[in-house]
Parts: structure tokens; C-alpha cells; sequence
């Protein structure tokens, strides 16, 4: 039994790991967007200082820019909450995860002292094991359960009185935990979205970005300047892209766990 | 996992359960106590998280999970209470009861089950268990945590003394009794002069004891006292001189 069931909790353990990646990183995101903030301020200034009409366009492609961040940043607020509450659910199923655990252990010991009783010199019942490569469910509980012996002995009937709250309780945890990972998926779907999103929101500052430098070439006064902007910015946004590449394949890893461990306790 | 009935009286029993053969060697070993009547029982420090399963395996000969009213924690340590929220999920009608200074310690343990407290002052209170059986809480403060009881049972004679008494047996197989007191000495005295912090605290709970006059004194690790091992052990415990632990230098005076 305990095989699976450790590994179970190992790989849930894992999806919590994974969770607080994905906020650690989206936090990341939210200092660049500050970044990137100061990098159009910054052109708006000097496009304002160029004389003779020339800096017009350039101010507009800044104040376009100085934008951007304030997009991302709803986004990156929502992809924080999303996290907080993926974390918060991994840690309810890690525990869930644990109590039904020691209920399963508590069903086996008691099968298996039930076995070690003799009457006449003959077993009671025969000793019944669950398997180690399958996560226990229901009807796995409920074999080993039909495998304790029953009696109108009182200790028997006490006896059956535990397994049978054992079984209840086991049942709950598990509808529990699956309800969580369900809902763990839902949220993970959701912060997939979320990275497409802020990433199409960077794409468009990286395309602006290319437009300062073009421009930047047709005026006469701090064409250095606008350049430096132009080239800071794309490699804000390469950064970014960067950091949204490794949260995606996080969340990938996060979402394929989460399968796997639903499906294992919704085998039916 | 053996359990054993200390005392049966005509409206209660008290069972120790413990000396496990399959107990993980890094795991400190426990006696688990119970007070049980028909439809009622008391669950004495039920132990730790990792022998939750079969301590409740070895209860279940005993007690039905509805009967389980009262989950009783001497104190704060992890091997007397780290179960609690395995037996919250089982027996969500029992109130647990311990020292109003570490409730909101003890919670910790919950994992998120709800939990109804009983907090015990200071000086101790009776408790009820179910109709028929009266006992009570008895404070052994400082011995060693600072919030700490014992539970007197005035019918049995029996105290439960926690860690007060608790000796480091060699193995499971120990036996449950104390046999030869001057050789179980041996293996109470390292514990209590490590982890009991006073002297007046010890010899507040000797005069405490002897006025109960158990004929029985169950602590949280070890061997039992009972008849004459009891006056005996009350004496040893009255001599000891404790809280003398030296403690690591201070940088100031390896450099003197």
C-alpha cells in the first residue's frame, strides 16, 4: 500500500512546489513592468527636449509605451491571486492528501490484526494487502474493509464500528481532495491564459520599440539616446518573454500533475 | 502496538496502549492512556502523528470512534498531541482539552479541523467524562513545559503524570511495570535532569502527589509505579536536583 500512496503525496507536494514557482516568478514580472515604466518616462523627456516639431512622432511611440506597463500590470495582480489561490488549495490537498494517508494505514493495521486472530486454531480472516502501485480508492477500501472479520463479540462490533467511520471519512477526504485538484486545474488553465495575454501586451512594446529606433534615425538631436531607449526596451521585453516561457513550462509540469493525481483518485 | 487494562471498576476501565514491536527506532516511545465507560472516553496524551494509525488500530478493540468525547494533551510536545487533526477527522464531537497557555499552539496541529477547545486554568479543573466518570486535572507546571497537567482519577487511584516519571527504555519490550526500581533509575535520571527546568516545581508536584495518595502513577514514557514503586519513585523524585544542565559558552569566555 504504502508505495503508491508515499509517492501520491510526493508528487502533491510537487504541484505545491510548482504553484509557488509560478509566484515567485509572476512577482518578478511585476518589477519589470516598473522597469520598463521608467525606460518610456525617461523618452518622453527627451522626446519633449527635440526641437523644430522633429520629436512629434517619437513622442506619441513614448507615450504609447509609457502605457504598456500600466496594461501588464492588472494582469500580473490577477496571475498573483490566481497563484495565492493555487497555493492555498495544494497545501488543503496536501493535508487531505496526509489524513487519508493515516486512514488507509489505520484500515490495513486493523485488517491485518484481524487476520493475526485465530479461532480453533484457524485464521479469522485471511490477510489482505492493497495494492502498492495504485493510489487506494473507495472500492480498494472497501474490499479490504469487507476483509476484517465481523462477530457479535463486542470488540468486534466496536471494531466495525471504526472501519466503518474509517471508510466514511475516507470517502469525504477523497471527494475533497478531488474537488481541489479539480478546481487547482481550473486555476492553472487560467493563469496559462493570463501569460498569453501579457505576453501579446509585451509583443507590442517590442514592435513599438523597433518603430522608436526606425524614427529615432530621422532626427538630428539625441538620436543616441532614443536608440539606447529602443534597444533597453526590446531587451526588457526579451527578459520578459523569458520569464513567461519559464512559467508556462512550470505550469505545463503543474497541469500534468494535477492529471495524473486526479485521475488516480477518480479511477472509476 | 499492546494495549492493557490497568484498571476496571465497575463504572470505568483504564487502558494503556504502547510498546509497539514496529515503532520506527527514531521515534521516542509513548504509553498512551484511556479512560473508557459505555459511550464515553477519555484519550489521555493519544500521541504522535506517526503512531496515530496504530494506536487507533489497537483502540479500535476498545472504543467506537463516537465515543471518544475528550482528547486530553498534558502539554504542547508533538509526540502527545501531533495527531490531533487525524482524530478531529474521525471524531469531530470530541473537545480537546489542555493548558489555556498553549491552545493557540496546539491549534497548529488542527490542520484546518475545526477544533472545540477546553482550555484548563492554572489550578486545574474537574472533568467529566461522559455520565459516570469524574476526574481531574492537576497541575504539574514546569515539569517540564510551563503549562502541564497531570489527570487524577480518585476511584482508580491512578495519576498520569506525563512526562513526570518518564524514563528511556532500552526497548519495547520493557516491561509495562516498574520491577526493580533501583535499576529503573537508571533510566529516568538523564531525562529528568535534562528536561525538567526546576527543582520547586518537582517537589510542589511530590507534595502534591502524596496528598492524592495514588496507588498507581502512569508517566507519558516508561515503566508504570505502582504499591510501594510509587512511595519509592515520590522520595527519588523529591531528592533529585534539577534546571543544573550546563550550557553551551558564551564566545567571551572560551576567549578568556
Amino acid at each position: 500500500m504504502d508505495g503508491r500512496v508515499v509517492t501520491y503525496n510526493r508528487d502533491m507536494n510537487l504541484v505545491f512546489g510548482t504553484c509557488v514557482d509560478i509566484q515567485t516568478t509572476a512577482r518578478s514580472l511585476a518589477g519589470m513592468t516598473f522597469d520598463m515604466e521608467l525606460l518610456a518616462r525617461n523618452g518622453v523627456v527627451h522626446a519633449a527636449k527635440i526641437p523644430a516639431g522633429q520629436g512629434r512622432s517619437l513622442l506619441v511611440l513614448a507615450e504609447f509605451l509609457t502605457e504598456l506597463p500600466s496594461r501588464i500590470r492588472p494582469e500580473t495582480q490577477e496571475l498573483e491571486k490566481l497563484c495565492d489561490r493555487l497555493t492555498h488549495n495544494t497545501a488543503n490537498c496536501s493535508n487531505l492528501a496526509r489524513l487519508y494517508y493515516q486512514g488507509v494505514r489505520t484500515l490495513c493495521l486493523i485488517q491485518h490484526g484481524a487476520a493475526a486472530e485465530s479461532v480453533d486454531g484457524r485464521p479469522r480472516a485471511a490477510r489482505f494487502d492493497l495494492s502498492p502501485t495504485r493510489y487506494p480508492i473507495d472500492e480498494d477500501l472497501a474490499e479490504l474493509a469487507a476483509h476484517v472479520p465481523g462477530g457479535d463479540e463486542i470488540h468486534d462490533r466496536r471494531r466495525r464500528d471504526v472501519v466503518d467511520s474509517l471508510l466514511v471519512r475516507g470517502s469525504h477526504n477523497l471527494r475533497r481532495m478531488e474537488s481541489l485538484l479539480a478546481e487547482s486545474g481550473r486555476a492553472l488553465g487560467r493563469v496559462f491564459d493570463k501569460l498569453i495575454e501579457i505576453s501579446q501586451i509585451g509583443s507590442t512594446a517590442k514592435y513599438l520599440a523597433q518603430y522608436v529606433a526606425i524614427e529615432s534615425v530621422q532626427i538630428d538631436a539625441n538620436r543616441d539616446s532614443f536608440s539606447n531607449l529602443a534597444a533597453t526596451i526590446r531587451r526588457t521585453i526579451e527578459e520578459l518573454d523569458q520569464t513567461l516561457a519559464k512559467i508556462r513550462s512550470v505550469t505545463q509540469e503543474g497541469q500534468r500533475l494535477l492529471a495524473q493525481l486526479r485521475q488516480e483518485v477518480h479511477r472509476a | 502496538m499492546k494495549s492493557v487494562v490497568l484498571w476496571e471498576g465497575p463504572t470505568h476501565r483504564w487502558l494503556v496502549l504502547g510498546r509497539d514491536p514496529d515503532k520506527r527506532e527514531d521515534l521516542i516511545d509513548t504509553n498512551q492512556c484511556v479512560i473508557a465507560s459505555d459511550g464515553a472516553a477519555m484519550l489521555i496524551d493519544p500521541g504522535g502523528i506517526e503512531i496515530f494509525p496504530r494506536v487507533l488500530s489497537e483502540l479500535s478493540r476498545w472504543v467506537r470512534t463516537t465515543d471518544v468525547k475528550i482528547l486530553f494533551s498534558s502539554h504542547q510536545d508533538p509526540d502527545v498531541i501531533s495527531s490531533l487533526a487525524m482524530w478531529l477527522d474521525l471524531c469531530p464531537q470530541a473537545q480537546v482539552y489542555c493548558s489555556w497557555l498553549w491552545s493557540a499552539f496546539i491549534s497548529h496541529y488542527c490542520m484546518g479541523a475545526a477544533a472545540s477547545f477546553q482550555t484548563i486554568p492554572d489550578e486545574g479543573m474537574p472533568i467529566t467524562v461522559g455520565d459516570a466518570i469524574r476526574v481531574e486535572a492537576v497541575p504539574a507546571h514546569f515539569c517540564h513545559s510551563p503549562g502541564n497537567f497531570g489527570v487524577w482519577d480518585p476511584r482508580a487511584k491512578i495519576l498520569f503524570s506525563g512526562d513526570i516519571g518518564a524514563a528511556l527504555l532500552p526497548s519495547h519490550e520493557a516491561s509495562l511495570f516498574v520491577e526493580n526500581f533501583g535499576q529503573h533509575v537508571k533510566y529516568m535520571e538523564a531525562f529528568h535532569l535534562r528536561w525538567m527546568p526546576s527543582t520547586t516545581a518537582l517537589r510542589e508536584f511530590v507534595r502534591r502527589a502524596r496528598k492524592l495518595a495514588p496507588e498507581m502513577i502512569v508517566p507519558q514514557h516508561g515503566s508504570i509505579f505502582r504499591g510501594e514503586d510509587v512511595r519509592r519513585f515520590l522520595d527519588w523524585l523529591e531528592s533529585l536536583e534539577v534546571g543544573k544542565t550546563k550550557m553551551p559558552a558564551v564566545e567571551d569566555d572560551v576567549a578568556a
